[in-house]
């Protein structure tokens, strides 16, 4: 009897440890968009649908509205597209299903990583190749923490010198922080 | 250094029980917790619930591994101005009370999480109280109600005649879940089965139908109204409804201010006005009763000139080293009285006496100003000889000599105040004429009092128009009343006989938000919307304009007064032409026009993107994301779309534009269209066009006449009399009773006694001893009933120092027999306690009355208070092991430091005595190892300009999700406030001296937390804030034990998880909601400081001093809290670090960055602190 318990223990345990990482997970979206025609072969920039994102904690999703600035005209016959109008039309949101989700009580933001110059494939893997998303990272702070203690700033497209001004980090390394309260409000 | 410091009574006497328990680790048992839940729910312990969960544990975790899946729902339309994650900001007014402070909201995706002062508007400059910062309480209040009810009238409430049998069944729908929560309460609440859904459209025919009948039988009766289309609109309806009048009610009003005023200048030039004081130019301010910071008018305004005049000015000159002067006559403590420098104990019917015994001397004997030979002033105070006046009110001889020369030293500069609710005996009037011949004996009239340029238009009520109503009602001469912003039910005295009265009228019908007292006699219930939903604006001085824009689409329904209003004038066929007429444009055929512009239509679409916390998430799973412009229209059109009557009703947006533009806008020619001024105005907020408005108008020339009618000196009641005076105080969280169902208000405690979620009789020690009503060793309090008249009331007696003996207090404000599941039946109603004024000029009085407290044969009743709960315990031997002290007296070193101003004048560094560096157990023996070497946050917190006013408190709530707990886990020692303002005692132990101390955390960098921890789940960060990680801590509560400030607070339940709904959309997304079993506190609104680093990265450039403000400091209205980097030396936080700085329990070495200031009193000269 105490074996089944510890054995259904030490179980639960072990995939209470895998819980959350999601690595693979690939849900169908209701309408079936594709991020490898968008960006991959129309070489649509990211922030073009995910606009905000450099300056919001968030990576908004396009509204409807984004979507219609283009599909008014093109490919406006195709059957998901006319899906879209007529939910566009209703004013009747799309349901995404999330794939990347992090604990309430991380507040990661995006606005800091595009600032970096961290590109979006860095955690999102090569979404422009992907029919339908899938999470390629296993998200655990460790994830996070391997770029925060290892990775040295690198200059990106925001990058304005901030982080390697003496006057503003002094003789600070200029390693992304790694504070609990960055991500732990 | 000898003073002794006490917190409560306990600590006073060094109850052993006290003593014992705070000796414990933790104060309060282990609670079952079940058994805290709901009563009747499942019963099992908390160790059981252990056992059964292991096993659940193993089964939930094999069956799954995966994660719910959760939606995106982004925008179908997404506004322009609306990034997901961004907060928006909108300028608008307060609507809590009729003060009209300037707010900004924070609004994330639509929905608002925070109140902010607005920084350009002059009455609050960017502070609000705590009532604004709780605001959102109300806006999200579950027990609003959701559409227009019938209700069937049996006056059955308070043991009024009426039929008492059941209502027929078919009477009772429950339509909504509101009505479902309130049938809970059926026993308390018997008329609510009666209660009937109704169609608006229904209720405006049947309301207009009946204002139509009733001619001059029908009246209007509304609180407070101001701003400039609000009262354009107000006219325009009572003229369309000819022969309606309407009947302007405050319950908490400045009757006796109007009618001393005009008895002492003559009516004021503009109507509906009272005088508009300039605390910040007053050197010297005494009161008579009133508390201008607690329960003035304009509170923020007040609270705001009074805390910077209390600062000490000049301090680098050390000469002229200056701050104001404040003596208080008062009957008992109240929040001026806590910051005064001198305060005497009067009771009530004494005060004029006082108060013209001052004049005496400044005119008689000290042949002060032109009034001195005035035959008419010398025979009014001849009466009043100050030798007297002294001896009876128990004043030292000399007293009032002393008040009047320094009052003639700073002439010009000083206020003279009387009045207030304490103050409000039946001479309310003549004290408050004798306070403005005080002002004008001192040429204040004019320097530091404008009746003239930009009086008040805050309180426009009247008691005794009020009183003409009760008795055209009984006399039968009101036919159809329709009531707005008003409760009389609740707030008339029982002496009045408002009920009674109200039975006689046929028709009533009441536009709230509630189902209030006097809504539930009611025949017709129409839901108002909160102030953050709806269009206004709003003149609470003469010239100064503001703008109230909504915030948030209407959650549950309703319109605004004003849309109510529109409709009932368009329902009357006389009236629709008529309307037509009115100010600008306004268009009644038009088809509904959006209520909202575009860019407040956008940003009260509902839809919700990104789900990240639970609520959030709740709020996307709705299909509340409807269409926006749909939505917002439809919340324009406030008839049903299927109304044959109308034709197509206008919205008070339209009419409130409409009215700028023709009004307001050709006054002023600022903008180059109206356009470009409309949108100035919306987003400034305020409109203060008017440059002469920022001195006082000319002087008025008092009338010595109105002295004339001065009631003789009052004789002092018998000493150890069983009789005792007394006095109605308005509690500065609860005000009128208004926000009785804010559960925030309820539980920050009452600055004054310290107690919350309670009202109660509040009497000297001295004076219970005599009459037997001490506590008793539990410390519970026993229950007393007074009689006033035909009134009893009974409460329990809380006992404190700082009041007259001769006096009981009681805060007005509680005892809501109807306001919703929080506020219902707490405490008692002491406006029963009120009186009608008899003679000539009729009104309504509070104080003043003789009493008996008649001890109640019931078991004793138990009182909460956080202030004995954080206590700051220390080894009295620690400090001086050499040198025995007196109890207590260690304090004054260690915790409060003080000196008063002549000593600070000799030396910069008096009462602040330079430390021995302390023990330390570090290897390098000094100062913290940690290094900061870019930011190292710290605080100064000026003990001198704190007026413990709590906005501080609200507002930290607001900010980071603090839960409320309720009063029975305030009882327990686990309130949860991460800011406390602590208080203390020190002096004569009948009137001692009061000095506040705002406790947080101090952000230590040797911190006794992290040592304890076994989890390293708080931990010192980069810049110096001791932060706490919630997903690590495990609640040892090691930390908190290790603690010596006292300010980490444990969540001992889910309270995230049982917030009613829809209360969760006030949470601020930035701020992580803590779970049961997890500790927290004070981490400088660390989300702040992260908003201020990004933004500093985009400039490209450090955070400079100033980026950052913590939501306490943000509010303050003294600016009592400076908060900025440690390693800068030249910000504003270091700087105020003058040499009054010290740190509390500095011995300890715990490094806290926190400096507190000395706190110094301005004790004059020659004064004594008696």
């Amino acid at each position: 009897m105490t074996l089944i318990v510890v054995v259904l223990l030490g179980f639960g345990c072990w995939k209470l440890l895998g819980m959350g990482e999601n690595v693979g997970y690939s849900p169908v979206q209701p309408i079936p968009f594709s991020h490898k025609l968008h960006a991959g072969d129309n070489h649509i920039p990211c922030q073009y649908c995910h606009a905000g994102v450099e300056r919001s904690r968030l990576a908004p999703i396009p509204a409807l509205n984004v979507c219609m600035g283009c599909h008014a005209v093109v490919d406006n016959g195709a059957a998901p597209i006319k899906e879209v109008a007529a939910a566009y039309a209703a004013l009747k949101p799309i349901e995404f299903v999330r794939v990347y989700d992090l604990p309430q009580f991380v507040y990661f933001q995006h606005r800091w990583h595009i600032a970096a110059g961290i590109t979006c494939q860095t955690c999102h893997g090569q979404v422009q190749n992907m029919d339908q998303v899938s999470q390629v990272t296993q998200w655990t702070m460790a994830e996070c923490l391997n770029c925060h203690r290892n990775d040295n700033l690198l200059p990106g497209p925001g990058d304005n010198g901030y982080h390697r001004d003496p006057a503003t980090f002094h003789d600070r390394p200029a390693n992304a922080p790694q504070d609990c309260n960055v991500c732990h409000n | 250094m000898s003073k002794k410091y006490w917190t409560t009574m306990e600590d006073l006497r060094a109850d052993p029980e006290v003593e014992k328990l705070r000796k414990e680790e933790f104060r309060a048992k282990p609670q079952e917790y079940f058994d805290a839940q709901a009563k009747g729910g499942l019963k099992f312990g908390r160790r059981d619930f252990m056992k059964w969960s292991t096993g659940a544990l193993a089964l939930a975790s094999t069956a799954c591994a995966r994660k719910p899946t959760q939606k995106i729902i982004p925008y179908a339309q997404q506004p322009p101005e609306i990034t997901p994650g961004v907060p928006v900001y909108y300028a608008s007014t307060c609507r809590e009370c009729s003060a009209a402070c300037g707010i900004v909201l924070t609004t994330h995706e639509g929905r608002p999480t925070k109140v902010e002062g607005n920084p350009l508007h002059p009455l609050n400059r960017g502070t609000v109280c705590p009532r604004g910062q709780a605001s959102l309480h109300n806006l999200y209040d579950p027990d609003r109600l959701r559409s227009p009810v019938r209700l069937e009238r049996v006056h059955s409430l308070r043991g009024l005649v009426g039929t008492e049998a059941p209502p027929p069944e078919h009477l009772w729908v429950p339509t909504n879940v509101w009505n479902e929560a309130w049938n809970l309460r059926d026993n308390i609440h018997p008329i609510k089965r009666q209660m009937k859904a109704v169609e608006w459209l229904t209720a405006d025919l049947e309301i207009s139908h009946r204002l139509m009948a009733a001619g001059n039988r029908a009246v209007l009766l509304t609180g407070t109204i101001h701003g400039p289309a609000r009262t354009a609109l107000l006219a325009d309806f009572l003229g369309i409804y000819a022969g309606m009048r309407r009947v302007v009610y405050d319950s908490i009003n400045q009757d006796a201010l109007a009618a001393g005023q005009q008895a002492a200048y003559g009516a004021p030039a503009a109507a509906n006005t009272t005088p508009r004081y300039f605390y910040d130019r007053a050197e010297m301010v005494v009161t008579f009763g009133d508390d201008p910071i607690g329960a003035g008018i304009s509170r923020q305004e007040y609270s705001y000139g009074f805390g910077h005049q209390r600062k000490v000015r000049d301090a680098e000159a050390p000469g002229r080293v200056r701050m104001s002067r404040v003596v208080v006559f008062e009957p008992a403590l109240s929040l001026v009285g806590n910051s005064a420098d001198t305060r005497y104990l009067i009771p009530p019917s004494q005060l004029l006496t006082v108060a013209m015994g001052l004049a005496h001397q400044l005119v008689l004997v000290d042949k002060r100003s032109a009034f001195a030979n005035d035959a008419t002033v010398a025979k009014a105070l001849q009466a009043f000889d100050p030798a007297t006046v002294e001896s009876q009110a128990g004043l030292k001889p000399g007293t009032l000599a002393t008040v009047a020369g320094e009052l003639w030293q700073q002439r010009g500069k000083s206020i003279v105040r009387g009045g207030g609710m304490a103050g409000a005996t039946e001479d309310a009037a003549m004290l408050e004429t004798a306070a403005a011949f005080l002002n004008s004996v001192l040429g204040n009239e004019g320097a530091t009092v404008d009746g003239t340029g930009s009086p008040s238009l805050q309180a426009q009520g009247s008691d005794a128009a009020m009183l003409a109503l009760v008795d055209d009602m009984n006399q039968g001469k009101v036919d159809t009343l329709l009531v707005y912003g008003s409760n009389p039910a609740y707030t008339l005295p029982g002496a009045v006989g408002f009920l009674e009265a109200l039975a006689k009228v046929p028709h009533v019908y009441v536009v709230a938000d509630r189902l209030d007292e006097t809504a539930q006699l009611s025949d017709m219930v129409l839901p108002l919307l909160h102030g953050l939903e709806s269009w206004g604006d709003a003149e609470p001085q003469a010239g100064l304009y503001s703008i109230v824009q909504p915030t948030i689409e209407p959650l549950f329904g309703g319109r605004s007064f004003e849309d109510v209003l529109i409709n009932l004038a368009y329902l009357n066929p006389a009236g629709a032409a008529k309307f037509k007429a009115g100010p600008g444009p306004v268009a009644p055929v038009a088809p509904p026009a959006p209520a909202v512009t575009a860019a407040a239509a956008a940003v009260t679409a509902p839809a919700v993107t990104a789900p990240k916390t639970a609520n959030t998430a709740k709020a996307a799973a709705k299909p509340a994301a409807a269409p926006a412009t749909a939505a917002a229209a439809a919340a324009a059109s406030p008839a049903p779309s299927s109304a044959p009557v109308v034709a197509g009703p206008t919205s008070f947006y339209d009419y409130l534009k409409a009215y700028w533009r023709t009004q307001m806008y050709p006054k002023y020619t600022l903008a180059a269209s109206f356009d470009d001024f409309w949108t100035g105005l919306l987003q400034e907020g305020v409109f203060d066009p008017d440059p002469k408005r920022q001195r006082p108008g000319a002087a008025r020339t008092f009338k010595p006449a109105a002295l004339a009618g001065t009631p003789a000196p009052a004789t002092p009641a018998a000493k150890n009399s069983e009789e005792l005076e007394l006095a109605l105080v308005v509690n500065p969280m609860m005000g009128d009773g208004w926000w009785a169902n804010n559960a925030l208000l309820q539980e920050i405690p009452d600055p004054v006694s310290k107690n919350c979620w309670d009202n109660f009789f509040t009497i000297a020690p001295s004076t219970a001893k005599r009459l037997g009503l001490e506590p008793d060793d539990k410390r519970q309090y026993a229950i007393a009933e007074v009689t006033v008249g035909s009134q009893k009331l009974q409460a329990p007696v809380f006992v404190q120092v700082g009041v007259n003996p001769g006096v009981a207090t009681i805060a007005v404000g509680f005892g809501r027999e109807s306001v919703g599941q929080i506020g219902t039946d707490i405490g008692a109603n002491a406006y029963a306690l009120g009186q009608i004024q008899s003679g000539p000029k009729p009104g309504l009085f509070f104080s003043g009355a003789k009493v008996k407290l008649t001890k109640q044969d019931v078991p004793n009743y138990l009182l909460a208070s956080p202030q004995g709960n954080n206590y700051i315990d220390f080894n009295e031997d620690e400090v001086t092991p050499e040198t025995t002290v007196a109890p207590g007296t260690a304090r004054g070193e260690r915790i409060i430091r003080e000196t008063d101003l002549v000593q600070l004048q000799a030396n910069p560094r008096a009462g602040n005595p330079e430390q021995e560096a302390p023990l330390s157990l570090w290897d390098n023996g000094g100062p913290s190892e940690h290094a900061f070497p870019n930011y190292h946050w710290g605080m100064t917190i000026d003990l001198n300009s704190c007026i413990g006013c709590n906005a501080c408190v609200a507002a930290c709530y607001a900010e980071n999700n603090v839960p409320v707990v309720g009063k029975d886990q305030v009882w327990r020692g686990r309130d949860m406030a991460w800011i406390r303002i602590d208080r203390y005692f020190s002096g004569d132990e009948d009137n001692p001296d009061v000095t506040q101390q705002p406790m947080l955390c101090q952000q230590c960098a040797n911190a006794g937390c992290e040592s304890v921890c076994p989890v390293i789940a708080t931990i010192t960060d980069a810049e110096g804030i001791n932060v706490q990680v919630y997903n690590r801590c495990v609640g040892t509560r090691f930390c908190s034990n290790n603690c010596i400030y006292k300010v980490r607070k444990f969540n001992f339940f889910n309270y995230g998880k049982v917030r009613a709904s829809p209360l969760e959309l006030a949470l601020n997304p930035m701020v992580t909601m803590r779970s049961k079993g997890v500790m927290e506190k004070c981490n400088f609104c660390t989300q702040r400081i992260h908003a201020a680093h990004y933004k500093a990265k985009e400039r490209g450039l450090p955070v400079e001093d100033g980026d950052i403000k913590t939501a306490c400091q943000q509010t303050c209205p003294s600016e009592a809290i400076y908060f900025g980097n440690m390693n800068d030396p030249n910000s504003k936080m270091m700087q105020a670090r003058t040499p009054r700085g010290y740190r509390v329990l500095e011995d300890m070495n715990y490094e806290p960055s926190i400096h507190y200031l000395t706190k110094i009193r301005n004790l004059g000269q020659g004064t004594d602190t008696a």
